[in-house]
């Protein structure tokens, strides 16, 4: 009976819990957009940073976060290459950001645009972001509600540059419209998996080689935990991490500098992504999709020793094996917790919805209690 | 400098009217996307034409339309609509968010005309809607974004087509076309 309600309950979780990607690409004539060769370069325009200061740094931040988000996956990247006098969108294979001061020829309404030109094999050639400057005036963000948000709109033509076309997710980036929890620089799974799917075809990333075969074993009693310290990172590093049968590993990442910026992913050993989380500080995924014994923890750590000062690469690694009763416990216990995203979405059934919007999306709301509602009656009947 | 500051009125005015917004492209509400367009037709598209031009954006495609109903303006059977970007031979432009046609394309649209009186989509991707017949007779208009899933929509047999193709998902019956217009009057 118990294999039974197990069964149930699992079945019940990848039900409610299927990653619900819907990114799409852009169709560049018969073919869709795809860049020839890598990295890709581009420039932003001065007359960007003349008009709105700091407008550089957030065109190199936003366009950055993509970069953080698809090297999860593979060593692809947009590269900075300086700044340009040039301010016009054509195919001279220099990709600029500008301000388009005058002639703006799409009308008020539309803020940004990117301009792609390519072959008749679909082969991206030169991409410009040309920003409304005729119209508007730009920030770098508005807490009044967004709009405005140069930060926010290049993030969102960054994604275009990449080659993705709008997407319904809601809570996605490249999602058309936005809802009002909705900050479109705040990359979504769903955009991330759209441009890591394109040129890393989906495969998760590989060890540096530095430290190959890392692998962690608990299988003690549930909650024991086990602390690495002063672990050295060579770029990235993967961990085999196993746990007892019916458990999930909780992987912290802890760290003390929080200019670091971290990206700690968790592949099932199909090399599914089951979680992932980027962030500043300490990081903690805890894929609780469904118990997997045995799981792969990817571990970036962004670096720049020339601005952050940091002299040396170390982190340390806290693996907590839990039980599916105590995640909620544990979800009430990390509430303060800015690294545990994916435990937000667990306090319905114990399970993570990897690419949902939990608050302030009605049907996804429905779709929470209806889980809730199917757990509870298993959970009645066992 | 006058003008700017009456665009910049202008589209703080429709910030004020619109609580949501796209990142690139400021969302019109459905009344602002009909009531103020030029011309809202449905149709069929017969031919396209990309040629090169003046300027950005460097290749434009012209759009021929055969109308087969006037929902707001007048204009002829034929209609001829100017879209940015476009492919000739080896060379092409995709302007990201802009609409695209293909002939054959069953579409609800609304146009603008600029000063040279030419038929631009309003809104870029907003104003264009892709026509298709729904499992229960009637006829839906799919906004841009989920064109993809239109096909999807002609198996739906409920009531609420967003149900079916899912949240969010913009679609309208020309009678609420027509309702929004008709408010307007």
């Amino acid at each position: 009976m118990k294999k039974t309600c197990t069964a149930a309950l699992l079945a019940a979780c990848l039900a409610f819990a299927a990653p619900a990607s819907a990114y799409k690409y852009t169709k560049c004539g018969a073919f869709e957009c795809e860049w020839p060769q890598y990295p890709i370069g581009y420039l932003v325009g001065e007359n960007l940073e003349s008009l709105f200061p700091g407008a550089s740094d957030v065109a190199v931040d936003s366009l950055t976060r993509w970069n953080e988000g698809v090297q999860t996956f593979c060593d692809i990247r947009l590269n900075f290459g300086g700044t340009t006098t040039k301010a016009v969108a054509d195919d001279d294979f220099d990709n600029i950001i500008f301000a388009q001061t005058s002639d703006w020829p799409y009308g008020t309404q539309v803020l940004a645009v990117t301009q792609c030109f390519f072959n008749s094999q679909g082969t991206m050639l030169d991409c410009d972001i040309a920003v409304n400057a005729q119209d508007w005036q730009w920030t770098d963000t508005n807490p009044g509600g967004h709009i405005l948000s140069l930060r926010d709109t290049l993030t969102h033509e960054a994604g275009h540059f990449w080659g993705l076309d709008h997407t319904p997710t809601p809570a996605a980036t490249m999602n058309a419209t936005y809802s009002d929890a909705y900050v479109a620089a705040d990359l979504d799974e769903d955009d991330i998996r759209g441009a890591s799917d394109r040129y890393c075809d989906g495969s998760m990333p590989s060890d540096d080689g530095e430290e190959q075969n890392d692998s962690l074993k608990i299988t003690g009693n549930p909650f024991e935990e086990t602390t690495l310290t002063g672990l050295r990172l060579y770029d990235d590093d993967v961990w085999k991490i196993q746990v007892a049968d019916g458990r999930f590993p909780k992987i912290e990442v802890l760290d003390n500098e929080p200019a670091r910026h971290k990206h700690v992913a968790v592949f099932d050993l199909n090399h599914n992504l089951l979680g992932s989380s980027p962030c500043d500080g300490d990081c903690v995924v805890a894929p609780t999709l469904v118990p997997v014994a045995t799981v792969q923890a990817f571990i970036r750590i962004q670096t720049d020793f020339a601005r952050s000062g940091i002299s040396a690469e170390t982190y340390d690694m806290r693996v907590t094996q839990v039980t599916e009763v105590s995640q909620d416990e544990l979800t009430d216990d990390d509430e303060n917790d800015s690294g545990s995203e994916a435990q937000d979405n667990d306090e319905a059934c114990g399970c993570s919805v990897m690419s949902g919007e939990a608050g302030g999306e009605p049907a996804a709301m429905m779709l929470l209690v209806l889980a809730a509602a199917v757990l509870w009656t298993v959970r009645r009947r066992c | 400098m006058k003008t700017r500051w009456a665009a910049l009125v202008t589209a703080l005015a429709l910030l004020a009217a619109v609580p949501a917004s796209a990142t690139s492209v400021l969302r019109l509400t459905e009344e602002q996307l009909f009531r103020d367009a030029d011309l809202v037709v449905t149709g069929r598209v017969t031919a396209t034409r990309s040629r090169n031009a003046e300027g950005a954006p460097a290749i434009v495609t012209e759009v021929d339309l055969r109308v087969d109903g006037r929902l707001k303006g007048a204009c002829g059977d034929t209609i001829t609509i100017l879209v940015p970007g476009g492919q000739i031979g080896e060379r092409g432009l995709k302007i990201m968010g802009a609409p695209e046609f293909e002939t054959g394309d069953r579409v609800l649209l609304a146009l603008d005309r600029d000063a040279k009186e030419t038929l631009r989509v309003r809104g870029l991707f907003q104003g264009r809607f892709t026509l298709i017949d729904a499992a229960d007779g009637s006829v839906r208009a799919v906004a841009d974004p989920w064109r993809h899933a239109a096909a999807d929509l002609e198996k739906c047999d409920q009531a609420d087509a967003a149900d079916c193709l899912g949240e969010k998902t913009v679609v309208l019956t020309l009678d609420r076309v027509r309702e929004i217009l008709g408010a307007s009057h």
